[in-house]
């Protein structure tokens, strides 16, 4: 080594003697022997210290948070002084060759115009600080203090020890990458634990890298399992074609491939979970396709919330619907009473007449309609009760045309009978009553003037006779044939009346009719009009009351 | 009272119009009936009324429509109309007055406020 305590030439730097290329040896293998950084930079330290033969050797790091320097590594310095040691850039030498980033050297400490670093408690000869860079960044800084033999640090020095930083600062550098790296998949595998979606990775020859808790219980398969599997053999069935389709879909349309389907729950049969599959492909830089990402989403919840605001909102327009079709006739009521008691027929009894006709119509219309309401109320929640005894079904609907008839009269509206003599049947006379009411009225609404209507039973003799009635009205599209059934279905669809009537009549017809253990129905029809068929057992299974087997349909 | 303003009424409901047409007549006014909309539309053009009395719930062409044609064409569109509805929800009432009706009016409604709103929109 060097024991030239005078400047040396710097354009001439000594060729490395052997002893140098033997530290630089030492060095390269103590920092490859691995480990984590604090014990890497403890062997250099100490490598340093030995063969450079110096008092104190330290390596400070640039704190990422605050900037300033401390010490990850050092010799001669009482380890219990290194946390009370934070040098800000530009303090001290230290903290100068951090922010220069270049390396500061001196062979006689006295000579320079800088303070000795540690102050007072150590009587240096000489140092040398250099940078620990990689390109224009600085990590930190090496110091090295005091040579204890051969003379002061000198130029010759510094070629070493800068290739020592250089060493050094790769070691850093490769340990926060390293440390970067752990973080990131640390944090990467926590993301995708606590995902509620499931994940599921392929590499290039579709093996499955990755497999979430989610994934894998909704594949039901264990993760471990399923890592290194073709991804084909990890899927159910349900999914294996499905899977195949949407990867050949992706590389041709290089886009996100989408599919809801309900999967069958693993060792639940019978059971299936609504989930929304997502397939994106990642490709390499040449456009190839990598690795498939697979991205389950139970939709469970997002239905379930969807379903309650459809529900909701069933609900609300429910009650502005009851609003209007109560608030309908009290303005027919309101308005008569005004009249009335204003005394403006007060010599004109025919017209006093038609008004109280016309409360009597409209207070029954009121009451017909909170009757309604209370059957929808009871049919949700099955709790409305029949009476079934026996009766006569063909002698109910005569009795009901006859009732009927002046109304049909008034619109010139033929109505024709085609009934057997008897038709003995047990159910619930009042109710069955209601039912063919509303159709009747339905049938009497939408014919128009001069129209005609049919009423015929047809029997199969085998325990059910099937009502039918038939109008030359406007008829109902086929699309409709079974909405109609639903509540308000006229205001759903279009604030244009189609006809008057509450939108309750075929809601309720149904449920009773349902309860009777019968269908009712819209046929399809060839020309004009609308055909209705009620189909009631002769003899209900059950002649007690609903409880028993309650109606799915009357939601 | 040779000079009686005229009022087209629309509304599906016969009794409602049975009752509004008599209590109008009794307060001097003329008062001409459509069924639906879309006879109220021919009747606002042929019959050139002084107000039109509009239900929403009407078949073939809704109150909303109505109103809304009526507003867009040359012939009628100075013609006052009042909402005359059950709908009593607020959206109604906006959709009523967005549609360019100069009032709304929520059934079951007094007969004398009725007659309020229109003689002040005829006065004006």
């Amino acid at each position: 080594m060097s024991g030239n305590p005078h400047p040396p030439d710097p354009t001439l730097p000594p060729p490395p003697g052997e002893a140098y290329l033997r530290l630089i040896n030492r060095i390269s293998a103590t920092i490859l022997a691995g480990g984590d950084l604090d014990a890497i930079l403890d062997r250099v330290v100490d490598v340093v210290r030995e063969v450079l033969e110096v008092e104190r050797v330290s390596i400070m790091l640039v704190n990422s948070l605050t900037g300033n320097l401390t010490i990850r590594a050092a010799r001669g310095i009482p380890r219990e002084l290194w946390s009370s040691i934070s040098i800000a850039p530009g303090e001290g030498i230290a903290g100068r060759v951090a922010q220069d980033g270049m390396p500061l050297l001196s062979s006689d400490i006295a000579k320079t115009n800088l303070p000795a670093q540690g102050g007072d408690r150590y009587r240096d000869n000489s140092f040398a600080s250099v940078p620990l860079m990689i390109q224009d960044r600085i990590l930190g800084v090496l110091n090295i203090n005091n040579r204890t033999e051969g003379g002061p640090l000198g130029e010759a020095d510094l070629q070493l020890i800068l290739a020592l930083a250089a060493l050094v600062s790769l070691a850093v550098e490769n340990a926060d990458l390293m440390s970067s790296a752990v973080t990131l998949r640390e944090h990467f595998r926590d993301v995708l634990r606590e995902l509620q979606h499931g994940v599921v990775c392929t590499d290039r020859q579709a093996s499955v890298t990755l497999c979430n808790p989610v994934a894998s219980r909704v594949l039901g398969i264990a993760p471990d399992q399923a890592i290194g599997r073709a991804l084909q053999t990890v899927l159910p069935p349900a999914l294996r074609a499905l899977v195949h389709t949407m990867i050949q879909e992706c590389r041709e349309r290089k886009a996100h491939a989408l599919r809801e389907l309900d999967l069958p729950i693993p060792d639940r049969p019978g059971e299936s979970l609504p989930v929304r599959v997502t397939l994106g492909t990642l490709r390499d830089a040449a456009g190839e396709v990598d690795a498939v990402v697979l991205v389950l989403e139970d939709l469970t919840l997002s239905r379930e919330v969807a379903e309650l605001r459809r529900l909701d909102e069933l609900k609300s327009n429910f009650l502005a619907m009851v609003s209007h079709e109560l608030r309908t006739p009290l303005t027919s009521i309101k308005g008569a009473v005004h009249l009335l008691t204003s005394g403006a027929f007060e010599n004109a009894p025919a017209q006093r007449r038609d008004m109280y006709d016309l409360l009597q119509k409209n207070t029954e219309r009121l009451i017909s309609e909170i009757n309604n309401i209370l059957d929808v109320n009871q049919l949700e929640h099955r709790t409305l009760t029949i009476f079934p005894r026996p009766l006569d079904l063909s002698a109910l609907l005569r009795r009901m045309g006859e009732a009927l008839a002046p109304s049909f009269q008034e619109k010139e509206i033929t109505i024709d009978f085609d009934l057997p003599d008897e038709t003995p049947l047990t159910g619930d006379q009042e109710r069955l009553s209601q039912v063919f009411r509303h159709l009747l009225d339905n049938a009497l609404k939408f014919t128009p003037r001069s129209g005609n209507v049919r009423v015929w039973i047809e029997s199969d003799g085998e325990g059910e006779a099937t009502v039918h009635i038939r109008d030359s009205g406007v008829g109902i599209d086929e699309a409709n044939r079974d909405k109609v059934f639903a509540k308000f279905f006229q205001l759903e669809h279009t604030l244009t009346r189609q006809a008057g009537g509450n939108g309750l009549g075929l809601y309720i017809a149904k449920g009773l009719v349902e309860l009777h253990s019968g269908t009712i129905g819209f046929l399809p029809v060839v020309g004009q009009g609308a055909e209705v068929a009620v189909r009631l057992p002769l003899t209900p299974p059950d002649a007690q009351p609903p409880a028993a087997e309650p109606n799915e349909e009357t939601k | 009272m040779a000079d009686k303003k005229k009022i087209l009424l629309a509304d599906d409901e016969e009794d409602i119009k049975a009752v509004i047409t008599l209590f109008l007549e009794s307060k001097g006014y003329q008062i001409i009936t459509a069924f639906d909309g879309l006879a109220a539309l021919d009747l606002a053009r042929s019959e050139h009324p002084d107000l039109i009395l509009l239900d929403v719930m009407m078949p073939v062409v809704n109150g909303f429509e109505v109103c809304t044609r009526l507003k867009a064409d040359e012939e009628t569109r100075d013609i006052p109309v009042v909402m005359l509805s059950a709908m009593a929800q607020s959206e109604s009432v906006d959709k009523g007055l967005a549609a360019g009706a100069v009032d709304y009016i929520v059934k079951p409604f007094d007969p004398s406020r009725l007659e309020e709103v229109i003689s002040r929109i005829l006065k004006s």
